[in-house]
């Protein structure tokens, strides 16, 4: 549908935004999940409160912690375990964390809070109930609880730099919601407002567990330090987040929801488009984005990370914004369009993609409505259309898998990966074909790619005027690929324009474009399929809700 | 067991894969028994009755999986009947595509019920009783809406048996699995 604010300049082309190297340089934006939640509790003056704290010197026990929209109440039950330091880990296979939590649907009763107690802390090996809306769980960062702890106790501040070098006191390793586990199913909430937007539950719940995290680290501190211990400074307190660890889950995901990806990306290049289409630049619209650039700047300061792929990235990028910041300098820019335009023919594209979110930032008033278009309805959209002839679907297959015509599928480097499902707690994980013996028998339909150029194979012994139909019935292992040609056709964000099984292919970038969408920062790669981040940090507290506002993204100053 | 219907989904997927269905025809029958559940029918029975069917070799040319998938993709203009079919109640959930991609309303039978399907929603009418066990044909609809049916227990045979097979796609779980395939090898406790 032609959008009326980007008559002049179109939205960006799938074959540029769908390529993984771009996809694995997003940044958050004003659609992205945690913020259209956080604008949504300001508007409707949310209330919170603290029904429960029953935890020990130890740090063992539980909590609730209660939210009142204007309609329903919404709890968090957090259980807090007293963990052996060499139970910790990040991976889905871990049996035991530092706390568990559920996001309950209404105010738990007594017997609730038993079933709960029973069955939260297992995780996995649990079972919750449609009454439950998410089930998580988060480690300590064993290097910066302590000294946080220590330093309260003692009636210190914890070393803001130390603060800066990690970003959280705990980090969730999975938040799981939409039926998992017995929990609540998307179809049972997404006619409530505050959850039509996709991931709503798990922000919610993400938020709530910041707020807990924060108040259980005070608490330890005061069980320690009794009359001598203090709060933190609220300034370091709102600059922690909630780390987030990430492995290849999240990979599979953007490719099994086709039209959800392509709504995401849709408002987000639409926000894009709009803002490219003003047709003024004004000196104030010039000392407001001068003074966003500025915040980057500080966001990037904080942003660390050992992978040599995100040094590198990040090197560049910080030479991107010095050079935008020559440009702001230099006198007046034209027009918002020349600012996209500069970034994307002279930066990296983490530079550009960054410059993407500067430029949405900027309006509030073009693009916060395109968050109500972000969810999908994926009941409908994916039915096949036999009628389709073998051309119209060779036509449809040029114009989406084009760019791939010439790769070699002879050539192993281009189909060296296996994505599958381990019998271990069914983690998810990528194999090498050509070396792990009998792997490709348990591959996961993650490839569209080449499950795309087999279909064209079949399709090219057939007549074009043949219906797609007839070669269904006697191929029916082309099915699911002929399903996502129909998709991607009839959704242009649809498609991943890369080969998502070749040797040099990063999850990363996937991991990464989700948690874009998030409202994640500071993404730090620990391998090529494995990421962290950190969520909410610097967001207002419930007490500074009202007077923060929706700018809180990139951090006004840096404590470190 | 009262399982989600995302549960539903993705067991019925993976089972479904794990007997020999293709990846597309796993889909359609995982989105056909998940919508099914919904609607207060046994379709976890129903699957599990065809995978076991067709373990054993007993199904051939009556697959509901793809006589419901062929239905579909060929959007018959004339009615079509069948008379023998394994767990036929799937074959009316596949069947109730059609009407999203034809955008037109379709009378459905399966023996003695008699279903009307519509881009949107699905009724059940009283209409004349029917000794075939599966037809449809255009028509306008009429009868009850159905709505979905709430949360309920699954058989316990039919759940095993279904997991039984999505387990077939699970790979062994062996130490340098464990290792290489998801980026472990770096310390957790940091």
């Amino acid at each position: 549908m032609q959008d009326p604010l980007c008559d002049q300049i179109p939205m960006r082309p799938p074959d540029q935004v769908m390529k993984l190297a771009r996809m694995g340089s997003a940044h958050a934006h004003r659609l992205s999940f945690m913020r259209i939640l956080m604008r949504r509790m300001q508007r409707e003056n949310w209330r919170f409160s603290v029904t429960e704290f029953s935890i020990d010197h130890l740090g063992v026990g539980q909590a609730v912690y209660t939210v009142h929209t204007p309609d329903r109440a919404y709890s968090l039950v957090a259980f807090a375990h007293d963990l052996p330091d060499d139970q910790r880990s990040d991976r889905v296979i871990a049996q035991a964390w530092d706390c568990t939590f559920t996001l309950f649907d209404g105010i738990p009763s007594a017997e609730d809070r038993v079933r709960l107690a029973q069955n939260v802390p297992l995780q996995e090996a649990g079972r919750i109930s449609q009454s439950e809306l998410s089930l998580s769980r988060a480690n300590r960062s064993v290097r910066l609880w302590s000294h946080v702890v220590n330093a309260l106790a003692a009636g210190q501040q914890p070393d803001p730099a130390k603060v800066a070098e990690v970003g959280y006191l705990m980090r969730t390793t999975a938040v799981y919601g939409s039926g998992k586990f017995g929990a609540a199913d998307r179809q049972d909430v997404e006619d409530r407002p505050e959850f039509q937007a996709p991931f709503q539950c798990e922000m919610l719940s993400v938020y709530l567990t910041r707020i807990f995290v924060m108040d259980l680290v005070e608490h330890m501190a005061r069980c320690k330090g009794g009359a001598r211990a203090v709060p933190l400074d609220p300034t370091l307190r709102r600059s922690f987040g909630i780390g987030n660890s990430t492995g290849l889950g999240m990979a599979p995901f953007l490719l099994n929801h086709p039209i959800l990806l392509n709504n995401w990306i849709t408002a987000k290049e639409q926000a894009l488009a709009r803002v490219r289409n003003l047709p003024k630049f004004t000196q104030t619209d010039q000392d407001r984005f001068t003074a966003l650039v500025h915040r980057a700047n500080l966001n990037l300061q904080l942003w660390r990370s050992d992978h040599p792929i995100q040094v590198e990235k990040l090197a560049a990028l910080k030479a991107d914004i010095n050079a935008l910041n020559t440009l702001l300098k230099a006198g007046p820019v034209v027009s918002w369009n020349a600012v996209y335009c500069f970034a994307e023919e002279r930066f990296s594209i983490e530079g550009c993609e960054l410059v993407v979110s500067l430029l949405i930032e900027c309006h509030p008033e073009l693009v916060d409505d395109l968050a109500d278009t972000l969810a999908a309805d994926e009941t409908t959209g994916s039915q096949i259309d036999g009628t389709a002839t073998v051309g119209r679907l060779l036509g449809q297959i040029a114009q989406i898998y084009g760019w791939a015509e010439e790769l070699d599928w002879q050539e192993e480097s281009n189909s060296a990966r296996v994505w599958y499902v381990s019998a271990e707690k069914q983690e998810p994980r990528l194999g090498e074909r050509f070396v792990e013996a009998d792997i490709a028998d348990y591959e996961q339909p993650l490839c569209p790619l080449r499950d795309v150029m087999r279909l064209a194979q079949c399709l090219e012994g057939y007549s074009k005027n043949t219906n797609t139909s007839e070669i269904l019935r006697s191929h029916p292992e082309h099915r699911h690929a002929l399903r996502r040609v129909q998709i991607a056709a009839r959704y242009p964000y649809a498609e991943i324009r890369d080969n998502t099984i070749c040797a040099t292919m990063l999850p990363i970038d996937m991991l990464r474009l989700k948690l874009s969408f998030f409202g994640a920062k500071h993404f730090d790669p620990r391998s090529d399929r494995w990421v962290r981040i950190n969520m909410f940090a610097d967001a207002p507290y419930p007490d500074t809700l009202a007077q923060s506002g929706d700018d809180w993204f990139f951090p006004q100053q840096v404590c470190a | 067991m009262i399982p989600s219907l995302n549960e539903v989904s993705a067991l019925a997927r993976k089972a479904c894969t794990g007997v020999g269905y293709s990846w597309g025809l796993s889909e359609d029958a995982s989105r056909a028994t998940a919508t099914a559940w919904a609607y207060g029918f046994d379709s976890i029975t129903a699957l599990a009755e065809l995978l076991q069917a067709k373990e054993s070799g007993k199904i051939s040319g009556d697959c509901p999986l793809h006589l419901g998938a062929h239905l579909c993709d060929s959007q018959p203009k004339t009615p079509i009947v069948f008379e023998t079919l394994t767990s036929p109640e799937l074959l009316l959930f596949i069947a109730a595509d059609l009407p999203k991609i034809t955008g037109k309303s379709y009378r459905i039978t399966l023996k003695s019920a008699v279903f009307y399907a519509t881009p949107k929603d699905l009724y059940q009418a009283e209409d004349q009783p029917n000794t075939d066990v599966f037809t449809l044909r255009p028509a306008a609809p009429k009868g009850q809406r159905l709505h979905p049916a709430p949360r309920r227990v699954a058989s316990e045979a039919a759940w095993t048996t279904l997991t039984r097979f999505a387990s077939r796609t699970y790979a062994p779980a062996t130490e340098s699995s464990r290792q290489s395939g998801a980026g472990a090898g770096l310390t957790d406790a940091d």
